[in-house]
C-alpha cells in the first residue's frame, strides 16, 4: 500500500468513530459492535466530471465548492451500504491542492483524501462512511481554479454484517373460497446460504392449513371463514425477513364441508378441494349447469305381468328395483348432485308410490319430470305433474269424469303440493284469526271445484293391446269434461263453457299464485337441504325468492335453491342453536358413508353396482316406495320427547332402525355388500387413505372428523374414540381405521348433519 | 262454544300439570332415564288393547249392510248402477238385538261373524270424530265441526289423538298409557309397543313407543346390534359406542337420536327368547304384525324383564282408500283382516287371556255411500266421516250393535243421500257416536280412573256417555 493510501485507509474503529461523530447514522447496527462485512463489486465508475454535465458528470470541481455524489444503489452498491472501498483521481487540476471525500450531511473533517499539484493525474483509494441518501461528498481544497475527478467503486461494506433478504408476502386478498393460493416471493444476496421460507399465521378466527409452508407460492386452507394475516419469513439462515398478507376467506375447511352435505348425496375430497378454491356461489352455480344424469325411458310393459315371466323379469318389469339402482349410482357418481338431492326433495313433496304404481317403466316418466324441472319453474313442474299419467293413476286423475268426478287429485294438489291446509304467512308460520286459529286454505266447495276442472283427462292412447300408456301426459276427452262454473281459491270462480285445457291452466295458475306456495315449498326445500328448524326470518327469505327471483319471475327454483345454500343460516363455521340441522334421512346417510369413502364394487375394480334400497329400506326408507302419498314421513312430525321442535325424519327413526342404521355401518366397515343375483358387482368402501394414517390415531380421528363432521367434533368424544383406537394395537391399522369409522357413522353426532 | 273457550281448556287440560304426581314419578322411569332392568314379578292383573288402525278409510258401507228389503234397497239404490253394491245374498247375516234386524257383513268376514255369533265381537255403528254432538241442519248452519273433514291426515291424527276441535301432537293411547302406569312398577320395557312403525296414537307425555319389527323376524333379533364379540377391540368399540350417546347431548336433534338408540339397546337385551306359539297365523302384513303381538304377550308372562301389567298394542293394515277398484281391492284386505284377527284371538286363548285382551279397529273415515267412477272394475268410493269399527276379546259384550242412537232411533245410519245422516248428497254420515266415546270405553276397562278421563279425553262431558257399554 503507497504511502498516500495509508493515509487515507481507516481502520474499522475510526471507521466507526466517524460514524458517531458525523451523527447520521445509516445503518442503526453501526452504533454496535458489529463487525461488518466487505462486498467486492467490480470496478464501476460513479462519477467524472469531465462528462457532460449532471449527477454523475460535470462540471469540474471548483476551489472550496462541496460536490454531493451518490453511491450508494450505483454500480451494484448496496442501498444499504455504510461504507465503500473508493479509487479517487484527480485530472487536470489547475492550481495545486487536496479533495476531502467525506459522508454527505456529516461535518467536514480536517482530513485530505488525495493530494495534487497543478496540472497532474494522481489517483488514491479511499475507504469512507456513506451519508445521508448513500452520498458521498467532495470538497475541493484548492486555492483557485478548478479540478476534474473521477470517483470508482470496488467494493462496499454491509453495516449488517450479511444482506438482509428481501421478502414480499404477495397482495392481500379476499377469496371466494376456503383455499387462497399465496403469491409470495423473496431474493437475497445468496449469501451465507439460500433463502429458506416459512409461512406462519399471525391471526385469525380459525386454523390455517399450508399446502407448502416452505414454499413462497403455497395453498392456504382456513377453517373459519374471516380475515387472517399470514406471515412469509424468509431467512438466510443468518437473518431473515418477514412480510405479511391479509386474506380474507368467505369460505372455510368446515363450511365448505357442510355446503357439500346440504348440496349433494355426500362429500368427497375431490369436491372438498375444489369448492373450497371455488366458494360456495361458484359451485351452486356449476352444478346449475351440470349434465343431467336422470332416468332412462323404459319400455312399458303389458299392465298383467305374463306368466312366463320369471322372477328376473317381474325384478326388472315389475318392481322399483332398475329406478333403485340407477337413483343410488346416481347419487354416487352423478355430476349433479344438487339436482339430484332437489330433485329427490321434490320426490317427497309431490308424491307418488310403486306400491300402485308398480311398474319402472311407469315411474320413470315421473322421475323425470321432477328431474327436468328441478331448476326450472314451479308453475311448469305443477303443470307437467298434472298431466303425468303416473300421477294420474295414482291420484285417480286418470278416471275422473263429470259424471263421476274422483276428489283425491284436486284435494291433494292442494294439501300437500302447493298451499296445505292453513294460510301461512311469507316466514312459514300460520297465520291466525283474531281468536287466535288457524285459517284454512280451502273448504269442501273448492275441493270440489277443482274434481271438475280435472274431469274428462286420462292415458294417451294405447301404444299396443294390453299396455297403457305412461309416458305421454294425460289427453284431455273433452265430452267427460265438466263444462259448468267452478268454484277455487281466490275466491276465484272458472266460468262455464271453457275447455279443459282452459279450465286446466286457469286452476294451475290459480294455485301457483296462492301466496302460500312460496314459504310451502320454500319451507319443504329447506327442510330437505338444511335444517329441520329454519327460523321464520330463514323461510321469509326463501320464500320472497320464490315470489319474485330478482328478474319479475315467480316461482324459479334455481333461485330459490341458491337462495337457500347462501342464506347466512346454512353458511358459517359453528352452529350452535341447539335446535339447528336435520336428521340424514335413509338414503342420505347410506351415500353419505360410501361416498365420504369412495365407494366401488365388493372387489374394489369397478364401481358399484347401485344396488342398495335393502339398505335404506331396512331404515323404512324404501325408495320410490313410500307407503302413502304423505311421502316417508311427515313433515310436521316433532322430534321425540319434544312438543315444539321439529325433527321429520324421526318419524322413521324408530328403536328398529335406529340399530339398522348401525348394522348397516358394521356391514360397510368390517366387511361389504357381496355380489348376487341382484348385485352384479355389489359395494365396498375405500379404507386405504384411512388406514395410512392409523399410525397415528390423533391424525387419523381428526381426518375423519374433517371428512364427516366438518370439524365440530367434540373433546370428549375425539377422547373417546381416541381411547377406542389405540386400543387396537398399532400392528393392525386397517383394524385401527375400521374402529374409528365405525364409532363416527354411527354416533348420533354423525347422524345428525348440523 | 266458542274457538276461545276450547283453546283455554286445551292449555289448561294438556299441560304436564294435569298428571297425577304418582303417574309423573313413575312414568319418569318409565321414559328411560334409567337403563337397568328391574327384576318384576309375573303380571297378575294383565290387560291389554290391540289397535289395528285401517289405514286409508275403510268403506264401513260395504262391510256392514241391512239386510232388511227397505234398508237393503236404500243402500242398493245408491250403489247398485255403479256395480258397487254387493248382492245381497252373498252377505253374511247377523241380527244384533238391540235392533232385531238382519244385517250383513262383508262376504270376506266369516271369520267375524263366526266371533260375532259367539258374542266376543262388537260393533261400534257410526262413530267418528265430533266436537260435540251434531245433527245435519247443525251440520249445514256451519256448527262447530272437526278440522279439516276428509283430509286423510287429519282424520288419522283425530282418530288417534281422540281431539277434533284442534290438531294436539299427543294420542289416546299414549296419555292413556301415561295415566296408568302405576299398573306397571318400575321396569322400563316400554307400555306400548307399535309393530307397524311410528304413529301418534302412541306418543304420550311421557310415553315414548316401543317400534320393532313384525313376523317373521324372530323376536331375539327385532333388536341386535351387529358386530360385537368380547375381543378387546370389540369391548373397546363398544364402551365408546355407549359413551357417546351420553354426551354432546345439548343439541336437541343429537339428544333425540341418542335417546332412541339407547333404547333400542336396552330393549334389545330384555327381548332375548323367541316364543312359540302353537296358533298358525296367515303370513299377510296385518297376520304378520298380529303374531309378533302375541309373542311379545307370550314374553311378558314369561320374561322377568318385561311382566308388565298393562300393554297396549299397535299395528296398522294400509290400502283401505278405495278411490277406484274397491270391489276386488276391499274384499282382498277385509280377507286378510278376517284371518288374522280370528288366529290372533285364538292365540290368546292359547296363552289363556282371551279375557284379557281387546282387540280393536279404527280408520281415517268412513267412505261415500255414492260411487266414485263406475264399472265394477274400477267404481270406488271417495271419503267420508262415520264408520263401523270392530271390538274383538273375551271381555267384550258382544253380538251387539253400540253406539248413539241416531235419528232413526238406532245407532245405524240411515242410508239415503241428502238424508237426515248425510252432510251434503253423497252419503257422509255424521258420526252419533264420537271418538272420544268409543276410545273412553276402551281406556276405562284398560284400568283408566274415571277421575282421569278428563285429563286424558277433555272434551269427553259433550257427550251423552262416557262409555258405550261394550265392555262391561
Amino acid at each position: 500500500m503507497r504511502a498516500a493510501e495509508r493515509r487515507a485507509s481507516v481502520s474499522g474503529a475510526k471507521l466507526f468513530s466517524r460514524i458517531l461523530l458525523g451523527g447520521a447514522l445509516l445503518i442503526a447496527s453501526a452504533a454496535s459492535a458489529l463487525a461488518a462485512s466487505f462486498y467486492t463489486v467490480t470496478p464501476c465508475r460513479v462519477i467524472d466530471t469531465r462528462d457532460p454535465a449532471g449527477a454523475f458528470g460535470g462540471p469540474a470541481l471548483a476551489a472550496g465548492a462541496t460536490r454531493g455524489v451518490t453511491v450508494g444503489g450505483q454500480c451494484g452498491i448496496s442501498n444499504v451500504a455504510i461504507a465503500v472501498s473508493v479509487n479517487v483521481t484527480v485530472i487536470a487540476p489547475t492550481a495545486g491542492g487536496y479533495l476531502t471525500l467525506f459522508p454527505s450531511g456529516a461535518p467536514m473533517p480536517v482530513a485530505s483524501t488525495i493530494n495534487y499539484r497543478a496540472g497532474q493525474i494522481r489517483a488514491n483509494n479511499a475507504i469512507l462512511a456513506l451519508g445521508t441518501g448513500g452520498a458521498v461528498s467532495v470538497f475541493g481544497g484548492q486555492g483557485s481554479g478548478t479540478v476534474h475527478f473521477v470517483v470508482d467503486v470496488n467494493g462496499y461494506f454491509d453495516g449488517s454484517g450479511n444482506h438482509q433478504p428481501v421478502v414480499d408476502a404477495g397482495p392481500d386478498q379476499v377469496i371466494p373460497g376456503a383455499t387462497a393460493s399465496l403469491a409470495g416471493s423473496g431474493s437475497d444476496d445468496g449469501q451465507p446460504a439460500p433463502l429458506t421460507y416459512s409461512w406462519t399465521k399471525v391471526s385469525g378466527p380459525g386454523s390455517v392449513v399450508f399446502g407448502n409452508p416452505a414454499s413462497p407460492t403455497s395453498s392456504a386452507t382456513f377453517g373459519a371463514i374471516g380475515v387472517y394475516v399470514l406471515r412469509l419469513t424468509a431467512s438466510d439462515s443468518a437473518v431473515a425477513s418477514s412480510d405479511s398478507v391479509v386474506v380474507t376467506a368467505t369460505s372455510s375447511s368446515a363450511d365448505t364441508v357442510r355446503l357439500l352435505e346440504q348440496s349433494t348425496f355426500g362429500p368427497t375430497n375431490a369436491l372438498i378441494a375444489h369448492v373450497q378454491t371455488i366458494g360456495p356461489a361458484a359451485w351452486i352455480a356449476e352444478q346449475l349447469v351440470a349434465p343431467m344424469s336422470s332416468y332412462p325411458t323404459l319400455p312399458l310393459q303389458p299392465t298383467t305381468i305374463p306368466p312366463t315371466c320369471d322372477a328376473i323379469c317381474r325384478r326388472d318389469n315389475y318392481s322399483m328395483y332398475p329406478l333403485q339402482r340407477t337413483f343410488f349410482t346416481n347419487a354416487l357418481y352423478g355430476p349433479d348432485q344438487l339436482r339430484q338431492r332437489v330433485a329427490f326433495a321434490l320426490h317427497e313433496l309431490l308424491v307418488i308410490s310403486g306400491r300402485d304404481i308398480n311398474q319402472p317403466s311407469w315411474v320413470a316418466p315421473y322421475l323425470q319430470v321432477i328431474d327436468r324441472n328441478a331448476f326450472g319453474n314451479y308453475r311448469q313442474l305443477l303443470y307437467e305433474m298434472t298431466l303425468n299419467p303416473g300421477m294420474g293413476r295414482y291420484l285417480d286423475m286418470v278416471t275422473s269424469t263429470k259424471n263421476n268426478p274422483n276428489e283425491n287429485y284436486a284435494r291433494e294438489v292442494l294439501q300437500l303440493f302447493s298451499i296445505g291446509l292453513d294460510k301461512l304467512n311469507l316466514d312459514g308460520t300460520q297465520e291466525l284469526d283474531g281468536f287466535g286459529v288457524p285459517i284454512p286454505t280451502y273448504d269442501q266447495a273448492v275441493v270440489t271445484g277443482f274434481a271438475k276442472v280435472f274431469t274428462g283427462w286420462t292415458f294417451e292412447n294405447q301404444p299396443s293391446p294390453g299396455i297403457v300408456n305412461y309416458i305421454d301426459p294425460m289427453r284431455l276427452i273433452a265430452n267427460n269434461h265438466d263444462t259448468g262454473t267452478k268454484q277455487l281459491l281466490g275466491p276465484l270462480i272458472l266460468p262455464a263453457g271453457q275447455t279443459g285445457d282452459q279450465d286446466l291452466n286457469a286452476a294451475i295458475d290459480d294455485i301457483f299464485n296462492h301466496p302460500n306456495v312460496g314459504p310451502f315449498v320454500g319451507g319443504h326445500l329447506i327442510r330437505a337441504l338444511v335444517t329441520s328448524n329454519p327460523t321464520p326470518g330463514y323461510v321469509s327469505r326463501a320464500a320472497s325468492v320464490f315470489n319474485d327471483n330478482g328478474f319479475g319471475v315467480r316461482g324459479d327454483l334455481a333461485s330459490v335453491v341458491r337462495a337457500i345454500l347462501l342464506d347466512p343460516e346454512a353458511r358459517g363455521d359453528v352452529k350452535s342453536d341447539p335446535n339447528y340441522g336435520h336428521l340424514r334421512e335413509p338414503v342420505l346417510f347410506v351415500n353419505n358413508v360410501l361416498r365420504a369413502f369412495n365407494a366401488r364394487s365388493a372387489d374394489g375394480t369397478t364401481t358399484s353396482d347401485g344396488y342398495l334400497n335393502p339398505q335404506t329400506s331396512a331404515m323404512d326408507q324404501d325408495v320410490f316406495r313410500p307407503t302413502s302419498v304423505f311421502s316417508y314421513y311427515p313433515p310436521d312430525y316433532l322430534v321425540p320427547g319434544s312438543t315444539t321442535v321439529g325433527g321429520p325424519e324421526f318419524g322413521i327413526f324408530s328403536a328398529s332402525t335406529s340399530l339398522r342404521r348401525a348394522n348397516f355401518v358394521n356391514t360397510m366397515v368390517f366387511s361389504s355388500i357381496a355380489v348376487s343375483t341382484n348385485a352384479p358387482t355389489g359395494t365396498s368402501l375405500d379404507l386405504t387413505g384411512l388406514q395410512a394414517l392409523a399410525g397415528n390415531p390423533a391424525a387419523l380421528v381428526e381426518e375423519l372428523n374433517r371428512v364427516l363432521m366438518h370439524g365440530s367434533l367434540s373433546t370428549a368424544m375425539r377422547d373417546s374414540i381416541t381411547t377406542a383406537v389405540n386400543a387396537v394395537s398399532a400392528s393392525n391399522p386397517l383394524l385401527r381405521a375400521r374402529q374409528a369409522l365405525y364409532l363416527f357413522a354411527t354416533s348420533s353426532q354423525y347422524q345428525v348433519q348440523r | 262454544m266458542t274457538r276461545e273457550s276450547t283453546r283455554r281448556e286445551f292449555l289448561i287440560r294438556t299441560s304436564c300439570a294435569a298428571l297425577g304426581a304418582a303417574a309423573v314419578s313413575a312414568g319418569v322411569k318409565r321414559f328411560g332415564l334409567i337403563s337397568a332392568l328391574a327384576q318384576q314379578s309375573a303380571p297378575s292383573d294383565y290387560r291389554a288393547l290391540v289397535c289395528i288402525f285401517l289405514n286409508g278409510g275403510n268403506d264401513g258401507n260395504n262391510t256392514l249392510i241391512p239386510l232388511d228389503a227397505t234398508g237393503y234397497n236404500a243402500y242398493s239404490a245408491a250403489r247398485s248402477a255403479a256395480g258397487l253394491a254387493i248382492a245381497q245374498g252373498s252377505l253374511l247375516s247377523i241380527t244384533p238385538p238391540s235392533i232385531n234386524m238382519p244385517f250383513g257383513l262383508h262376504p270376506s268376514l266369516p271369520q267375524v261373524k263366526g266371533l260375532f255369533d259367539q258374542h266376543k265381537l262388537a260393533i261400534v255403528s257410526n262413530v267418528g270424530p265430533l266436537v260435540q254432538p251434531l245433527t245435519r241442519d247443525q251440520y249445514r248452519n256451519g256448527v262447530a265441526r272437526p278440522y279439516q273433514l276428509f283430509s286423510h291426515s287429519d282424520q288419522v291424527a283425530q282418530w288417534s289423538t281422540a281431539r277434533s276441535d284442534i290438531k294436539i301432537q299427543s294420542g289416546w293411547g299414549g296419555r292413556t298409557a301415561d295415566n296408568t302406569v302405576s299398573y306397571n312398577g318400575s321396569g322400563t320395557f316400554p307400555t306400548i309397543t307399535s309393530v307397524a312403525g311410528s304413529t301418534v296414537f302412541a306418543i304420550g307425555l311421557l310415553t315414548r313407543p316401543l317400534a320393532i319389527a313384525p313376523a317373521p323376524t324372530p323376536l331375539n333379533q327385532v333388536l341386535v346390534l351387529n358386530g360385537f364379540n368380547s375381543s378387546p377391540e370389540a369391548v373397546a368399540r363398544r364402551s365408546s359406542m355407549d359413551l357417546l350417546r351420553t354426551i354432546d347431548r345439548q343439541a336437541a336433534l343429537i339428544a333425540a337420536a341418542s335417546d332412541v338408540t339407547q333404547q333400542a339397546v336396552d330393549i334389545g337385551l330384555a327381548l332375548n327368547v323367541d316364543p312359540a306359539l302353537a296358533t298358525v297365523f296367515p303370513a299377510t302384513s296385518i297376520g304378520s304384525q298380529l303374531l309378533q303381538v302375541a309373542k311379545v304377550m307370550k314374553l311378558n308372562q314369561t320374561s322377568p324383564a318385561l311382566s308388565l301389567n298393562r300393554q297396549i298394542f299397535f299395528c296398522s293394515l294400509g290400502g283401505f282408500d278405495t278411490h277406484q277398484n274397491q270391489v276386488g281391492g276391499q274384499a282382498t284386505l277385509l280377507t286378510q283382516l278376517d284371518d288374522a284377527i280370528k288366529a290372533f284371538y285364538d292365540a290368546t286363548v292359547e296363552l289363556g287371556i282371551e279375557s284379557r285382551v281387546t282387540t280393536f279397529t279404527l280408520s281415517d273415515f268412513g267412505r261415500t255411500l255414492q260411487p266414485a267412477g263406475t264399472g265394477s272394475a274400477v267404481v270406488g268410493s271417495d271419503h267420508a266421516w262415520g264408520n263401523h269399527q270392530f271390538v274383538l276379546g273375551g271381555a267384550v259384550a258382544g253380538g251387539e250393535f253400540y253406539g248413539v242412537a241416531g235419528s232413526n232411533g238406532t245407532v245405524y245410519p240411515t242410508l239415503q243421500l241428502s238424508g237426515p245422516d248425510d252432510t251434503d248428497s253423497r252419503g257422509r254420515w255424521i258420526p252419533t257416536a264420537s271418538v272420544e266415546q268409543y276410545a273412553a270405553t276402551l281406556a276405562t276397562w284398560f284400568g283408566l280412573a274415571s277421575a282421569d278421563l278428563p285429563t286424558v279425553f277433555p272434551l269427553i262431558g259433550r257427550f251423552t256417555t262416557p262409555n258405550l257399554g261394550f265392555l262391561p
